[in-house]
């Protein structure tokens, strides 16, 4: 009898509010991580694995919580994030701007893509012994080492998106008066704006991954030496601390990354459709 | 002296194969002030390229032409352009597009709000002048174009296949309001197009192109004041593409023999 009232009025049968839909779907879509924990905690308890490899989920978040209230995990996330932003926001300016060099000029793409085209395959990390040697052990390798790692793609991206732009476009910036001096800037690079945001999106958690695992090789502060010193001391539970804090954190960033991508990008098709 | 004076203009390039390639060639032809003129002919005719030389986006390779006695040298906002994809700035809302133009003639920002609202509202688009481009469609996209266009208030407008895009009802209610557009503003028009019917009913006379290299096979004068009557409209057409049929037949064979 209830579904022959649903059929008979289908408009009304689900008015759901759109913020509580949203977290029904963010619920349902937790679900598979939900039986993972769950499955970790079981392990654990029915001693399959060894507590030292494994411990259970619910000591790391006891450690988690008392690390976080303490102040050492907020200490190290804000550490990691100095290194990871400072070299990401390097490597975000120097990138818009040696993509679009390339865009303009001739001779600067002759020198450079080659070198773009040479570095985008080899994992950049296996520069870092060369940094160390270079700029010691203190934060400046390991900033280098996320700008020089974020660089390439950010570059890549920008040179694409400001070389793919259409011709008509720029012949009715033309035709309405734009002087070709300052058609790259009036309109090249908004109408690269996506392609350039994308790169930057690409390169945010990649940020993350170099400035962590630097720390991990140099010591000092940050999650990276954070989790590599409790390993030293056989602290598995604050290990596996560390990577919740680190989800946490990679989390946040892609979260602010998306939010500031729909603003900048208001108007383009995929913000109209979402 | 002729409006717009195009004179033996012949424009050749090298094709990627290194081949040469003949677009257009000898064309003559001169469009009075006001005048309404069509250029068809099969893909491939030139009959873009020429429209494109006209803009000024395009050299010709030989011939000259001018807008008032000026040589044409590079594109300006005295020649506004519309084209087939509607070309708009997809970062800019519609009334952004439409005062784009007159943000670089360095109009004052509130004189420029009321031109812009001028002619957003005489292409039907009041009500979305905060609009981005990819929220509207096609044929309000291209109506956003020709505001954008008009707004620069240019002496000629040329458009290039600017309806080919939209599906048919749409092209029909368009087609019926750029005539009436240029009824009430009478600019010269150079219109491209490979539907004889649009040609035939918008414009005073159609230049007929053919293929490799694109010449001017006939000019016809279609005589049919605004009221013309659907069967006179269709007689005319008809008789076009009687003209305009072994072109595309021809073009067609070349095209299959090069494949």
């Amino acid at each position: 009898m209830d579904r022959a009232v649903n059929v008979a009025a289908p408009g009304q049968a689900f008015k759901v509010p759109p913020a509580v839909f949203a977290l029904l779907r963010t619920a349902e879509r937790s679900i598979p991580v939900l039986i993972l924990l769950a499955a970790w905690e079981a392990v654990t308890r029915a001693g399959m694995v060894q507590l030292f490899l494994l411990p259970p989920l619910s000591q790391v978040l006891v450690r988690f919580y008392a690390d976080t209230i303490d102040g050492t995990i907020p200490h190290h996330i804000i550490e990691t994030s100095v290194t990871a932003l400072s070299g990401y926001f390097l490597a975000a300016a120097a990138g818009v701007i040696i993509g679009a060099a390339m865009a303009i000029s001739r001779p600067i793409r002759y020198m450079v893509e080659p070198l773009v085209s040479l570095a985008f395959p080899i994992p950049k990390i296996s520069f870092m012994p060369i940094f160390i040697l270079w700029f010691g052990l203190d934060t400046l390798p390991k900033v280098l080492m996320v700008a020089f790692n974020c660089v390439i793609p950010i570059t890549s991206a920008t040179y694409l998106g400001a070389r793919s732009i259409d011709k008509y476009i720029l012949w009715s910036a033309r035709s309405l008066g734009t002087q070709p001096g300052r058609l790259f800037w009036k309109i090249v690079m908004p109408a690269a704006a996506p392609q350039v945001i994308s790169g930057l999106q690409i390169a945010l958690p990649q940020a993350l991954i170099i400035g962590i695992v630097t720390e991990m090789l140099t010591g000092g502060d940050g999650l990276g030496s954070y989790m590599i010193r409790a390993v030293r001391f056989s602290d598995s539970e604050t290990a596996f601390a560390g990577i919740l804090a680190m989800l946490v954190t990679g989390l946040v960033y892609m979260q602010i990354a998306t939010v500031i991508r729909r603003r900048v990008l208001r108007w383009h098709a995929e913000a109209a459709a979402g | 002296m002729a409006f717009l004076e195009i004179q033996d203009v012949r424009k050749s390039y090298v094709t990627g194969q290194g081949e040469p390639f003949i677009a257009v060639d000898g064309i003559d032809l001169t469009i009075e002030q006001g005048e309404f003129i069509s250029l068809v002919g099969p893909s491939g005719c030139g009959k873009s390229t020429l429209l494109h030389m006209i803009g000024g986006f395009v050299p010709c390779t030989e011939g000259a032409i001018r807008v008032d006695g000026v040589a044409v040298q590079q594109p300006g906002p005295d020649r506004g352009i519309v084209f087939q994809h509607f070309a708009l700035f997809p970062w800019k809302t519609v009334r952004g597009n439409v005062e784009y133009g007159l943000v670089e003639r360095g109009m004052p920002r509130a004189e420029r709000r009321q031109t812009a609202q001028r002619f957003i509202d005489m292409v039907g688009l009041s009500g979305f002048e905060d609009s981005f481009p990819s929220r509207l469609s096609g044929g309000m996209q291209q109506r956003v174009a020709i505001a954008r266009m008009l707004a620069c208030e240019p002496s000629i407008l040329l458009m290039d296949e600017p309806f080919g895009a939209l599906d048919a009802q749409t092209r029909k209610i368009m087609q019926e309001e750029l005539r009436a557009l240029w009824h009430q503003f009478g600019k010269t028009v150079v219109f491209v197009t490979h539907d004889v019917r649009e040609a035939v009913f918008l414009s005073q006379r159609v230049v007929v192109m053919s293929t490799r290299p694109g010449r001017i096979k006939a000019i016809v004068e279609t005589g049919l004041g605004p009221g013309a009557s659907r069967a006179l409209i269709d007689e005319k057409a008809d008789k076009l593409w009687d003209m305009l049929r072994d072109e595309v037949v021809r073009a067609m064979a070349a095209e299959r023999s090069k494949a």
